[in-house]
């Protein structure tokens, strides 16, 4: 069934064009230590954090024994992720509301996009909020045509049949919106966040499976976009005082898209300071001189996906033989998708490359090495060398050392 | 409705480019023969080597490259590296293929809104409490999310188009028994779970399916929607891909048979030299965008 499309995606990767360093520690706990230890030491060789950047194939295992062991190193970790909260409803609501107070004139349709998004007034009870997705539907359809300002909209209202009274109230919500100073992002998006939590989440849940999936997902993002309510006023007063922004709700908005591609809590610019930890998949294209690749584990880096449908059917798609080969083929059913960001990571790095792994869990089972090293021919750091790169002293390992410039070269820098 | 067949005449400005430069040379040639032969005009695939992304951007600076990254820091890496160099942003504008659907959909009096995950999951809960006592087959799951997965993996390889489905459909009846018996059923089910949400909403049912409505109307249009939407537009790319759906590459199908706007597509190493290959025979039928669904 296999045909020799299919073995292309077995084919052995290209071996890396800078020098590869492996390094092997005991737990998780250890490995993330000596990333950061190397990450640390390099800094004491002269190599600016700026030029080091540590990749996961999957944060969530590694975001916090990084951040951690980066606290024992005294280093400014930040987590780099996909714009995941962006795709969350407590998210397009934000987004959604501002892009309503942004606009001068606006169509019914963009009038409505809050209430879709659960939009609920600061007061409300469950009762009566938020609206039905059916009712939204309705009311939009008997909306008249064309764009009009808040205020012809609120009068046009009244004068429309059919209208619910919460459809009154919350546009004299949005007329009674302050410009966009920073306090006043404080308070309405504050209240709006708040509102969705107590009345937009139980929706989530109602009509969610029994695993409550959906809803715990929901609950997170309410997290994250309540952290980023709170940052928001302070990173948009200082962007109105370098003046790379002027006072709009449109541009309230467009920080609020910027921030979220990070993890609460982070800066949203690279700053000097700050060593970036990615995931691989986030990879593509850049160009580092140092990356120190995590997780080097079988089972971790390459990770299988769980599918439906039968393996045999799957290969049949891959193979694309017998008039199968006008069927996309699924690649997330294959490892393709890792080899890709494995080999990502081995061209981000302009100067060295770092491979760490560990061996045991911590019932002390064994971790086996991923095969993707194979590929590369790496240079071995020793036991010994581990433990003293581990130490107070930081010796940075004698393969690690000969990848790294020599003071004397960043001093003429 | 207009079929639309890739042109495959004279391939001189077909390329593939970058391969890997370590692929022993047999296997490099019967690569080159069998897609160069296929390759459309206008149509460029690499496999690796990035540079040639920015490098185009740099040096074609007075056009206008739309570069469709689907995975959104890719977008931050391109801006990133186009900064270390200097290299004026204008001649490049990042977007979603959803983006570009909806942005075709919105010229057309099609509508551009649709469900999300969240109202699937609940309404394939509704289809399967009203159709309880229908024949759905036992090889299909029962859990709503599990439906859903069978629903976007079938959507993915086929996009419900029906010559894609009739290939399908003859793969699992190949299978030996009794998977070929499952098989069936589960696209079967995701063809009838598509229908089902398709008459429960006057939405559309998926961000893949405004990819695929805009396809339709760029056919029905004969490429001139594509040119009123984009007139600025001189270059098409997608980029940092690990995979390449039916939806994908009925867009870049339709595209490479209506416009005369250059297509680069950026594969990465590790599954490039499979997808480099594969690719173009994805354009082998006819109707790009075309569905089983009434619409």
């Amino acid at each position: 069934m296999t045909s020799n499309n299919r073995l292309a995606l077995s084919e052995p990767l290209d071996d890396a064009d800078v020098p590869v360093v492996g390094m092997a520690t005991t737990t998780r706990r250890q490995e993330a230590r000596s990333v950061m230890a190397t990450v640390a030491a390099l800094r004491d060789a002269g190599v600016g954090v700026r030029d080091i950047a540590v990749v996961a194939r999957d944060l969530d295992t590694y975001e916090q024994p990084l951040a951690r062991a980066a606290l024992h190193y005294g280093l400014t970790p930040v987590f780099w992720t996909q714009l995941r909260v962006t795709q969350t409803s407590p998210f397009a609501l934000v987004e959604a509301v501002c892009d309503t107070l942004g606009s001068d004139v606006l169509d019914g349709d963009t009038l409505c996009r809050p209430l879709e998004h659960r939009w609920c007034p600061p007061s409300a009870s469950s009762d009566e909020w938020p609206l039905a997705p059916r009712t939204v539907q309705t009311q939009m359809e008997s909306l008249p045509a064309g764009t009009r300002t808040l205020d012809e909209w609120y009068d046009e209202l009244s004068e429309t049949d059919g209208i619910d009274d919460r459809v009154v109230t919350y546009v004299e919500w949005l007329r009674e919106c302050p410009s966009a100073t920073p306090d006043a992002v404080d308070n309405v998006l504050g209240d709006v966040v708040e509102a969705y939590e107590r009345l937009g989440l139980p929706v989530t849940n109602a009509r969610d499976s029994q695993a409550l999936i959906e809803t715990e997902r929901d609950a997170r993002a309410v997290v994250r976009v309540q952290t980023l309510v709170r940052q928001l006023p302070h990173k948009y007063e200082d962007r109105l005082d370098e003046g790379t922004l002027t006072q709009s709700w449109n541009d309230v908005a467009d920080l609020a898209r910027l921030i979220s591609t990070q993890r609460p809590g982070r800066r949203e610019h690279s700053n000097a300071r700050a060593v970036d930890v990615l995931e691989a998949n986030d990879v593509w294209l850049l160009d580092v001189p140092y990356v120190i690749g995590v997780g080097l584990i079988e089972g971790e880096w390459p990770q299988t996906t769980e599918s439906v449908l039968p393996p045999e059917l799957q290969e049949t798609i891959l193979g694309g033989e017998n008039g199968t080969n006008v069927l996309a083929p699924r690649t997330a059913w294959t490892n393709g998708r890792d080899r890709d960001q494995f080999d990502d990571t081995v061209r981000a790095a302009g100067r060295g490359l770092i491979l760490t792994r560990h061996t045991e869990t911590i019932d002390g089972e064994e971790r086996r090495p991923s095969y993707l090293l194979d590929y590369l021919d790496r240079t071995i750091v020793g036991d010994d060398e581990v433990d003293n790169l581990l130490s107070p002293e930081r010796t940075l390992p004698e393969p690690l050392r000969e990848i790294v410039p020599t003071q004397e070269v960043m001093a003429d820098d | 409705m207009i079929s639309v067949t890739v042109r495959d005449r004279g391939s001189v400005s077909s390329r593939v480019l970058h391969l890997d430069p370590v692929s022993p040379a047999d296997r490099g040639d019967l690569m080159m023969d069998t897609v160069q032969s296929r390759l459309p005009e206008d149509l460029t695939l690499h496999v690796g080597h990035e540079e040639s992304l920015l490098g185009r951007i740099r040096d074609e600076s007075a056009s206008k490259e739309l570069v469709l990254a689907p995975v959104e820091l890719h977008r931050r890496n391109i801006q990133r590296r186009l900064r270390e160099t200097r290299t004026p942003k204008d001649g490049v504008e990042f977007i979603d293929p959803v983006d570009v659907g909806t942005a075709l959909l919105q010229n057309t009096d099609g509508a551009t809104k649709t469900i999300d995950r969240i109202d699937r999951l609940s309404m394939i809960r509704s289809i399967f409490l009203d159709e309880q006592q229908s024949g759905i087959g036992p090889a299909v799951p029962a859990d709503a999310q599990e439906v859903e997965q069978v629903r976007t993996e079938i959507e993915n390889v086929s996009g419900f188009h029906p010559g894609r489905l009739d290939r399908i459909r003859d793969a699992a009846r190949d299978c030996s028994a009794p998977i070929n018996a499952d098989s069936i059923e589960l696209v079967d089910a995701a063809v009838d779970i598509e229908r089902a949400l398709r008459e429960r909403t006057e939405k559309h049912v998926s961000e893949v399916e405004i990819v695929r409505h805009a396809i339709r109307a760029v056919r029905e249009s004969r490429g001139e929607l594509w040119q009123t939407t984009f007139p600025e537009v001189t270059r098409v790319s997608l980029v940092g891909v690990s995979s390449i759906s039916a939806a994908h590459a009925d867009l870049l199908h339709i595209l490479l048979g209506t416009s005369s706007v250059p297509v680069h597509v950026h594969f990465r190493r590790g599954t490039g030299s499979y997808l480099s290959r594969r690719l173009p025979e994805l354009f082998d039928i006819d109707a790009p965008g075309e569905v089983v669904f009434e619409s």
